[in-house]
């Protein structure tokens, strides 16, 4: 039997769930772990039992809940089989195919604790929200550029205003309209970047948007096998929708070069780093005996 | 083996058949699992992926062995079809599809091979 441990994210106060997250025998509880910068899980609460995105890695851990029995312990979540998804050689699941997989709570003797279900889900599309979790409307969702068809219709309302630095946050959607849980890699691209450029780590699900001066740009954004581009425009005062990031104000407005500023209103951090001190009940394996 | 010593096992057979429960088979039967997952004293099936948690209990004379504790340990003769472990619910065990196939369910009580249950794994139903 193979089995991985692999780390966890801390078990914060906003880890709980507000659909039922017990096992089938009700005598566990099956959480997100927070696989990589480009997990929804990371930074969506409340998120189990969503569907995990096919092609991400991902973290599930299993925690008791006042029904289990005191003298029971849960060791690790294993796969009921390799069906559909396998165990990543960097830890944790490996979303493969499209479909329901089953997930078990193991004791320390092997014994089944709890089992649970999940479904992996092809990724639909995209939507881009910020950090107060309000979706950026796309202006086009066919994953090619449609600045002719955008610009030949009276300009979208400004989202973004020169010198600002505002977090956007990329989710899969399905076809179902899920959200989608786990780690994929993505990549971000901004056009023209003389009217806006993107920070921070273009491989995770998080960016920041700055914009130098105004004009029009569109964001793409490709992850899952899927490619869309978001149409925006930035304008240099007036009403905007969007809410700037908070001290940063100072950007660069000439369109020249690539700010990196920190966001400084604390929600840049999603919890993606790996904390090693919570384990309990969090690995992976296939198959297996006793 | 001589005849004087082939009595005296038979008699020690006898004394130690006397001394246990009344053991007269199992008893099984489903209590989580898929809808088309099924559990019997003749057969387990359910299909690949799936999970199925199943209780079994040793009989004496037709009914369940409740008053004395019997020792009853499940193996699967082939793990790479479907693995049977103890579950934390009284009585109850669980088996896990592995892959497709069909293999057995091997039934020790007190130590003694009793019961050998077929499991059969079946494909999983494509949506």
């Amino acid at each position: 039997m193979t089995m991985v441990i692999v780390g966890a994210c801390p078990d914060g106060d906003g880890d709980g769930s507000d659909r039922d997250p017990s096992g089938r025998l009700g005598l566990a509880g099956f959480r997100w772990g927070c696989a990589g910068d480009g997990d929804l899980g990371c930074s969506v609460r409340g998120a189990f039992p969503h569907a995990v995105a096919v092609g991400s890695r991902y973290e599930v851990r299993a925690v008791p809940t006042e029904r289990t029995p005191d003298e029971i312990s849960i060791a690790q979540v294993q796969l009921s089989a390799a069906i559909r998804a396998g165990v990543s050689g960097s830890g944790g699941l490996q979303a493969v195919d499209a479909g329901e997989v089953t997930l078990m709570a193991l004791g320390f003797e092997g014994e089944l604790v709890d089992y649970t279900t999940i479904e992996q889900r092809e990724v639909q599309r995209f939507e881009l929200r910020d950090a107060e979790d309000e979706v950026f409307p796309p202006s086009c969702s066919d994953g090619s550029s449609c600045a002719d068809a955008v610009w030949d219709e009276p300009p979208p309302p400004p989202e973004f205003v020169v010198g600002s630095s505002t977090r956007v946050r990329a989710e899969p959607i399905a076809a179902s309209d899920e959200r989608l849980m786990g780690d994929l890699h993505y990549e971000w691209d901004v056009t023209p970047e003389a009217v806006a450029t993107l920070g921070g780590d273009r491989s995770g699900n998080q960016v920041d948007v700055q914009v130098h001066s105004t004009g029009r740009f569109e964001i793409r954004v490709t992850a899952g096998g899927i490619s869309q581009v978001f149409s925006y425009g930035a304008t240099s005062a007036g009403p905007r929708r969007r809410r700037s990031t908070p001290g940063d104000t100072g950007g660069e407005t000439d369109g020249s070069g690539t700010e990196s500023d920190t966001d400084t209103d604390g929600t840049g951090t999603d919890g993606s780093g790996t904390t090693g001190g919570d384990t309990e009940g969090l690995a992976t394996s296939t198959g297996g005996g006793m | 083996m001589s005849a004087r010593r082939r009595w005296q096992s038979l008699v020690v057979v006898a004394l130690v058949v006397g001394c246990a429960p009344d053991y007269d088979g199992v008893s099984v039967r489903k209590r989580y699992g898929e809808a088309d997952a099924q559990a019997s004293r003749t057969g387990i099936s359910l299909r690949h992926g799936d999970v199925m948690v199943f209780e079994l209990r040793p009989q004496a004379e037709g009914d369940p062995i409740t008053e004395v504790a019997m020792d009853v340990w499940i193996e699967s003769s082939d793990y790479d079809i479907a693995v049977v472990r103890p579950s934390i619910l009284t009585n109850a065990w669980a088996v896990n599809g592995v892959h497709v196939g069909t293999t057995e369910m091997l039934v020790e009580v007190d130590g003694e091979l009793r019961e050998s249950i077929p499991v059969e794994v079946e494909p999983e139903v494509t949506p």
